[in-house]
């Protein structure tokens, strides 16, 4: 039986070429999205899932930040030790540090600070070395199997010297390289008790917030037992309440990061969800074509189901064999869908920087998913045409040209093809509002002037600004210790009518005089930083306009401000510069457009990490070979490096440049796969009244009048579907936008272009076909009968 | 085998109700060749339906093998159309994308034969009706006649107690027709009964008795000479 199923199947399969090319594309396409984003998907809710205790494994944080005082692990475990298993922290440096080897200098970014513990709490597996005794003294030093191989080529490391920052370590041990999806990546571990050689006391204060700190509990614990004591250790020994300390679980820190987390990286949830729901579209695009050319098709098979209930076949067994089309067709699909996999799948992973190939290795897992994929497609896509074609009455089906029981389909196809359109007019609005948000971004005034801006390390700055600023091609150079687009830093500060114990925070920006010229921020009251007078240099701030409104002040010039930074010893904050504020700049963005912007107080100071260069813009080779001659001969050895400011702000939108091109590409493959269908469905009407058109001709109707009447019907459809992609489209987008303090307005014309171009794509598909029918010769179709 | 008593047929639309069959009595016994003639629109495309089981009469009895059938439902009436009754159809009703053989096993299929039983008693039916040189192509292959023939044999091959034929000869010209005809004639002298609705004067000479049907009445039966019940 199943045999006879498959033959006439395949037979009718190969006889509606059009048919079956269009369900095979449709449906193969829809597929592969969907495969493509299911591998994604699963990559990206699987950061930190590959270590062994990953459930058990929770970050403490301290109200919204993740910045904990380095005391509280050790404490947390010798005074509770029944509730944790087992803690271990991180102190992750950012700055690029030499590690010299034999004369050899690498010069690597991914150094963490740790303790013993970590291969207790996270898994790291070593090649080479003892877990137990490998970071037990302060002079070792642990390094990846890639770093090793770099370092010491087909050489044995274990045992071999590596200075860094002027100590001689030890290698004590490999590890396996810590692996892409994982929130926290580092090439090299020493322990913390070296730290203690740089920072002193600094390593057991309560008061400085700089490490990360991970526990381990028992299955059994319940992290609300943990959040009870945190407080008591903070009232403790800080004589501060942090009510707000609380445990957050390792595999929500991708896509949850906290304020300051630094060196993490971090996927947005939401992009997850939205991509999955439009593979989901894009195949259920697919699935509505099917069932559409199916029941149209149905009428055409209404003789052979008539025949079949007259010989004795019943509803179920007409219904298998109508699913049974189905499912060849779709894990036919499938096949190709493979293929198209194959192909897109290196591009879709170079382009969003995950490795996803390797996912993909056909394990019993990933080919049971594809099997049940197929098989819910072919469901979907199968049910309707079979239960509608199998429901056919055989009196009914002999009277060849009535169609009766037909009618019901119409609709049902008619509202298929309106939703197809809905979904696809939605997708080009989404797609266009993500695109226009970006290039808004991308052109938005940040408040100051981002073009020609060389950013480089200020490494022995006084020399390099002398020499530099000399060149021609310079139009004027200074420094400051951060620039926008890196976090600038939070310090205590207060003013003459705060309470003298009150210590609010604020960002803080310490600058050369020259900075806020060289980035041309504009003043709004007052006046900038004057190098000639020395107490612009010592007792003065300007603050953004933010400020001004935030500390309440109308006329902010003159006001006397205190502001603090660590005691000598690292235990407590003091003033450390007060001063009267001289000036208010307009707000500029130094974060990104995501984020309003906040208060900002900016000072002048001699401790600067980066040196700003406006250059001009016809002198940019000449003077960018200039000033690398110059750091060669003033930096003594330190690598070069240096971006340009507007470049770098504009990588902050890569996520959503990405996004919007994912978008991009999923619509055109909706749209595509959604006029293929409309195009099936047109072949099907004009094939169908063809006789009711040679009719009409012979009564003397223009090809112009037979087109608009094929035509008309399916673009009321379109419009229909269009008016329901306005509300929802509306709405979506108007969320989306929310997550940007800057963003643009959703006029009618996102909606109206979105709605036209729709329109205008579903009425070439349709006109198409109807031109061809109407200009056939009228004679053809009527002796055809 | 088959008795119909005050046999009615109304079909009805929003605006007009049709009387398609009204007060039919009729009566044919096993072995029976019955031709039922009539204008067009008289009923007689309704009461082979309604004989044939694919419909029921809106009043009346029908009595099929012993059994009232009349207001069965369409899964019922599926049963006792398995394997009893053989159509046979003006436009023949092969299915186009099945071959010569596949036509005409499919009802044994249905039946849940095993392939073996199925493909000697498909050979058997093509052979009787002379198409075993063509059981492997497909329909729109074969001559009208020849389209014919593998639709007899497959209302045959399971047996069929009563094959109910709607003009079998509508769509052939004269000589195909009377082959097709002198067919069902040798298939009634084996003891198949057959019911034959026809225009053709000509094909109604192979019946025993003829129904004239007119308005949704049955207006004469004769008994052709020479023929005894």
């Amino acid at each position: 039986m199943l045999k006879n199923y498959i033959k006439i199947a395949l037979r009718h399969l190969k006889k509606y070429k059009t048919y079956t090319s269009i369900n095979l594309i449709g449906l193969s396409v829809g597929l592969a999205v969907c495969i493509i984003i299911t591998l994604w998907v699963r990559y990206e809710t699987s950061y930190d899932k590959y270590h062994e205790h990953a459930n058990d494994i929770y970050r403490v944080l301290n109200g919204p930040s993740a910045a904990t005082q380095p005391p509280l692990a050790p404490t947390l475990k010798a005074e509770y030790p029944d509730l944790i298993e087992d803690i271990v922290r991180f102190w992750p440096i950012q700055a690029p540090s030499d590690l010299v080897n034999n004369g050899q200098v690498f010069t690597e970014r991914n150094i963490t600070f740790t303790d013993p513990s970590i291969f207790n709490v996270f898994t790291h597996p070593l090649v080479d070395g003892n877990p137990e005794t490998a970071l037990s003294s302060p002079n070792s030093i642990l390094i990846s199997q890639s770093l090793a191989k770099k370092f010491f080529k087909e050489e044995n490391p274990m045992g071999e010297s590596i200075k860094m920052w002027g100590t001689d370590l030890e290698v004590t041990g490999i590890f396996e390289d810590v692996p892409l999806n994982s929130h926290h990546r580092f090439e090299a571990l020493v322990s913390i008790d070296l730290l203690k050689n740089y920072m002193g006391n600094m390593v057991d204060s309560w008061s400085w917030n700089g490490f990360y700190t991970y526990v381990l509990l028992d299955q059994s614990t319940n992290t609300s037992e943990v959040e009870r004591v945190l407080p008591s250790i903070y009232s403790k020994y800080m004589n501060e309440d942090y009510n707000e300390a609380h445990l957050q679980p390792l595999s929500d820190i991708y896509f949850n990061p906290q304020d300051k987390d630094i060196g993490v990286a971090f996927g947005n949830l939401n992009y997850v969800y939205i991509l999955a729901t439009i593979a989901i579209f894009v195949l259920i695009i697919a699935c509505v074509n099917f069932m559409n050319l199916a029941t149209a098709h149905a009428s055409l098979r209404t003789k052979e189901v008539g025949m079949r209930k007259t010989l004795g076949a019943d509803k179920f067994q007409l219904t298998t064999q109508f699913l049974s089309e189905a499912f060849i067709l779709s894990f036919t699909a499938l096949l190709l869908a493979l293929f198209w996999v194959e192909l897109a799948l290196p591009f879709f992973s170079s382009f969003t920087e995950k490795p996803l190939e390797a996912l993909f290795n056909y394990d019993l897992t990933s080919i049971l998913g594809l099997i049940s994929l197929t098989l819910i497609v072919g469901i979907i896509a199968g049910s309707y045409p079979a239960f509608f074609l199998s429901g056919f009455k055989p009196i009914n089906a002999f009277k060849s040209k009535s169609n009766s029981g037909i009618g019901s389909s119409v609709l049902l196809r008619k509202g298929l093809v309106s939703f197809q359109f809905a979904i696809s007019t939605f997708m080009i609005i989404a797609a266009l509002t993500v695109f226009l948000q970006l290039r808004f971004m991308q052109n938005k005034d940040l408040g100051f002037d981002d073009d020609y801006v060389m950013v480089m390390e200020a490494k022995n700055y006084p020399l390099l600004y002398d020499q530099v600023n000399k060149l021609p091609g310079v139009e004027s150079m200074s420094a400051a210790y951060n620039v926008p687009g890196q976090r600038f830093p939070f310090y205590p500060f207060r003013t003459e009518e705060m309470a003298s114990d009150s210590l609010p925070t604020m960002r803080t920006l310490r600058v050369n005089p020259g900075f806020l010229e060289t980035l041309g921020i504009r003043m709004e009251s007052g006046r900038s930083f004057d190098e000639e007078r020395s107490t612009d240099l010592t007792n003065s701030f300007v603050i953004n306009s933010s400020a001004a409104k935030y500390l309440g002040w109308e006329d902010p010039i003159g006001r006397k401000m205190y502001w603090y930074n660590f005691s000598e010893d690292g235990t407590s904050f003091e003033i450390a510069k007060e001063g009267l504020v001289i000036g208010v700049v307009d707000d500029f963005n130094y974060a990104s457009l995501h984020n309003p912007i906040e208060p900002l107080v900016i000072h002048v100071s001699q401790q600067v990490n980066s040196a700003v260069i406006r250059v001009k813009p016809n002198q940019v080779e000449s003077t960018l070979a200039g000033v690398r001659r110059i750091w060669n001969e003033t930096s003594g050895g330190s690598p070069f490096w240096y971006y340009f400011l507007d470049e770098e702000l504009d990588n902050k939108y890569q996520s959503e440049l990405k996004l919007g091109q994912v978008f991009g590409g999923l619509t055109s493959l909706a749209l595509l796969i959604s006029c293929l269908g409309l195009f099936g469905l047109t072949v099907f009407t004009t094939n169908q009244r063809a006789k009711e058109i040679g009719i009409r001709k012979v009564l003397g109707a223009s090809v112009a009048s037979i087109i608009t009447l094929l035509s008309k019907d399916f673009l009321k459809l379109v419009l229909i579907g269009f008016a329901f992609a306005i509300p929802i489209g509306w709405y979506t987008m108007n969320t989306w936008l929310t997550d940007f303090a800057y963003k643009i307005n959703l006029g009618v014309g996102i909606f109206l272009f979105a709605g036209c171009s729709a329109v205008f794509i579903a009425l070439l598909t349709v006109s198409w076909q109807s031109a061809k029918a109407a200009s056939a010769n009228p004679v053809n179709s009527l002796k055809n009968e | 085998m088959i008795q119909a008593k005050n046999l009615k047929k109304i079909y009805s639309t929003e605006e007009v109700e049709t009387t398609a069959l009204n007060n039919v009595n009729i009566e044919i016994k096993e072995g029976e060749f019955v031709a039922i003639m009539g204008p067009s629109g008289c009923g007689k495309s309704t009461l082979l339906n309604i004989m044939g089981l694919l419909d029921n009469p809106s009043d009346g009895e029908y009595h099929f093998l012993g059994n009232n059938v009349s207001n069965k439902t369409e899964r019922e009436r599926a049963q006792f159309r398995k394997g009893n009754i053989g159509f046979i159809f003006q436009s023949f009703n092969l299915i186009d994308e099945l071959t010569v053989f596949e036509n005409v096993e499919l009802p044994l299929l249905y039946l849940g034969m095993s392939a073996d039983e199925r493909k000697e008693k498909a050979e058997a039916a093509l052979e009787r009706m002379s198409m075993m040189h063509r059981r492997n192509h497909f329909p729109q292959q074969l001559s009208g006649g020849q389209q014919q023939r593998v639709a007899i044999a497959r209302a045959v091959v399971a047996n069929a107690k009563l094959i109910l034929a709607d003009e079998p000869t509508g769509n052939l010209d004269s000589d195909h027709g009377n082959e097709v005809m002198k067919v069902l004639a040798e298939l009634n002298e084996q003891g198949t009964t057959i019911v034959m609705v026809t225009h053709s004067p000509h094909d109604a000479d192979y019946a025993m008795r003829v129904i004239h049907l007119f308005d949704g009445h049955v207006v004469t039966e004769n008994m052709r000479e020479g023929f005894h019940v």
